[in-house]
């Protein structure tokens, strides 16, 4: 019986499958510091506004300005320098002593090391000596440059070591296994093949393949056989003032925190859960981060509810339309947004839904050293229309807490409850996180979670142990 | 667990702000039955309850059990390895583990299991309607 209840938990985690992309916490942390996402040259010298690229966005560290999915230069800078228990590029100076003893104590010795190649502190000096920074440049994951020359709106060589700045063609792999530690199952959770082509400055094509895994494997999961598929695909014109963009193509469109927890409520609830293609949507989307405002504006088409799109034809999506706005501050230990996403379909294709979030980052530790913790938390609320075509409410919360114990040890809190029907009784849930999240070396992480569910009838609460393994480049 | 968060959100009504704030107490007193009988058609054939079982039971409990030898057409048998029994990906695997499947969803709650989400009120309805049609038209 046991063995049959961990199995049962260990598969049904195999449905888990959270998508690639870091959290907003990342986001918030790093604004305690500039050389987490760079190295610091001597004498920087701050761009004009238009030009700045540093800012708490996501489009700061991945290729898509929404985040998630394949990192830029800045993102994989961050993963090697500061993420881990050991540094593969230089550790900031101010995590310098915040090693877990005895682990990465050589990683001060990497910083600025005269062997390497000291970042450039403004556009003209990284396009006087770019042959200098391009030949310097190591990196098995990235290749080219566009044109074969620095563009002031795009990232600079030699800013992020030796990692390829500005590469034609980028290439990912993000892959996460799932384990029961008192349990005999190991299985796939999800994996994504991202590949970036970046010919012209100012032009990019995302094609991110993935697929999510179960008990059995990288097997069907709904109403047909459905391994991998397009989970985004769009081209992007970028690299313009006030880091402004619009895109077009297959996207999950921009709607609160942007969270790796696809289970959470405040994302299945909605429409938003990022593991399951039928949350994918075609359409254009626009927006700016003009440092530290920031604006994502985005209209779609969609299929039915719970219908799943073409794999491969982007385009695919007839049954609706939607639109969603996500828009407000990130400042440097503070942020607040407010999102608001309505889709328009027939009752019978999933009806017409409207909703609301508002959400904020509070990172005290960049104020305090001795007070590593960042919390965010959401609160989504709307209504919805019943397959009767009768209104309703549903509203979900979701706060975390993180505490960075040592560089690369970091204990998590979570809470998340929903009530995804207003006017019904019993039907809402609290589910608790502990978690430990480890990141020995740079795109590996190890997460350790004690989850508990209690919903509102049936037993009190029930509660699972899992461990997943996290490989990104 | 009724009765404990009933009494959170009561004390949280009456001027715990902070606390419903950091709980969220639900809202509601009544059943989907009660305040949407139309949501769900009467009389849900098998291929409205199927989707629900593929969603969010057949990821651990595939391949069937329909008896010795029976397959799901595909060639995948009742017991697999790295699934679950019993099989549920057809009708009369459910139908033959009809009483389990009640008690789980309707009485314990625990499925899906440990700290995954449960069954919504619709997909219970649906369920529910179901299982009461005539037992022979079960699987048309």
């Amino acid at each position: 019986m046991r063995l049959v209840i961990i199995r049962l938990l260990a598969a049904a985690m195999g449905l888990g499958a959270a998508t690639a992309h870091a959290t907003p916490m990342y986001a918030a942390r790093s604004a305690r510091t500039c050389d987490n996402c760079h190295v610091t040259p001597n004498k920087w010298v701050n761009p004009p506004l238009p030009q700045r690229k540093c800012n708490m966005s996501c489009q700061v560290c991945h290729v898509d300005p929404t985040g998630g999915g394949a990192r830029n230069a800045a993102g994989r800078f961050f993963g090697r320098s500061t993420l881990p228990m050991i540094a593969t590029s230089p550790r900031p100076t101010d995590d310098w002593d915040r090693n877990v003893p005895m682990i990465g104590r050589r990683d001060r010795a990497t910083t600025y090391d005269h062997n390497l190649p000291r970042g450039p502190n403004t556009f003209a000096a990284a396009a006087e000596k770019f042959p200098e920074f391009e030949a310097a440049i190591a990196d098995g994951w990235a290749w080219g440059t566009p044109g074969g020359k620095p563009h002031r709106y795009g990232l600079l060589q030699g800013r992020y070591e030796r990692l390829n700045a500005d590469p034609v063609l980028r290439v990912g792999v993000d892959m996460r296994l799932a384990a029961l530690l008192s349990g005999p199952l190991y299985f796939p959770m999800q994996i994504d093949i991202p590949v970036v082509a970046h010919p012209v400055h100012h032009l990019t094509l995302l094609v991110n393949t993935g697929a999510r895994g179960r008990s059995s494997g990288y097997a069907e999961t709904f109403s047909e056989d459905h391994s991998f598929y397009f989970r985004e695909a769009f081209v992007m014109v970028h690299e313009i003032p006030f880091q402004a963009y619009a895109k077009a193509g297959r996207f999950v469109p921009s709607f609160g925190l942007r969270l790796d927890d696809h289970t959470s409520h405040i994302r299945r609830g909605f429409e938003l859960d990022g593991a399951l293609p039928e949350s994918r949507v075609s359409g254009l989307e626009i927006g700016a981060m003009p440092n530290y405002p920031f604006v994502n504006l985005s209209w779609f088409r969609m299929t039915a509810r719970q219908h799943s799109p073409n794999r491969w034809d982007i385009a695919d999506g007839d049954d609706g339309w939607g639109t969603a706005v996500n828009a407000g501050w990130r400042d440097l230990s503070w942020s607040v947004g407010a999102s608001a996403l309505f889709r328009r379909r027939d009752v019978s294709d999933g009806g017409d839904t409207s909703s609301y979030g508002i959400y904020g980052v509070l990172n005290p530790w960049r104020n305090r050293k001795q007070l590593p913790l960042t919390y965010q938390a959401e609160y989504d609320f709307g209504n919805l229309q019943r397959p009767s075509g009768r209104r309703t409410q549903q509203a979900a919360f979701y706060q975390e807490l993180n505490w960075v114990a040592y560089n690369g040890v970091v204990v998590l809190l979570a809470h998340d409850w929903a009530d995804p029907d207003g006017e019904i009784v019993d039907d809402e849930d609290h589910r608790l996180q502990l978690g430990l999240q480890v990141t020995p070396v740079a795109g590996v992480t190890i997460d350790g979670r004690f989850r508990a569910l209690m919903p509102a009838s049936g037993k009190f609460a029930d509660s699972d142990l899992f461990i997943q393994v996290h490989l990104y480049r | 667990m009724q009765q404990i968060g009933r009494r959170l959100c009561d004390g949280a009504a009456r001027g715990w702000l902070a606390v419903c704030l950091l709980t969220a107490c639900g809202s509601g007193d009544l059943t989907l039955n009660e305040a949407d009988p139309d949501v769900v058609s009467p009389k849900p054939a098998f291929a409205q309850v199927y989707p629900i079982f593929q969603r969010d039971c057949t990821p651990c409990h595939s391949g069937t059990d329909e008896g010795d030898g029976d397959d799901d057409g595909r060639g995948r048998k009742a017991a697999r390895t790295a699934g679950v029994e019993p099989g549920l990906e057809s009708c009369r695997s459910i139908v033959k583990n009809l009483r389990n499947v009640e008690e789980t969803i309707f009485v314990d709650n625990d499925m899906p299991p440990g700290a995954w989400p449960r069954l919504t009120s619709m997909e219970k309805l649906t369920i529910e309607r179901w299982i009461a049609r005539e037992p022979e038209t079960r699987c048309d």
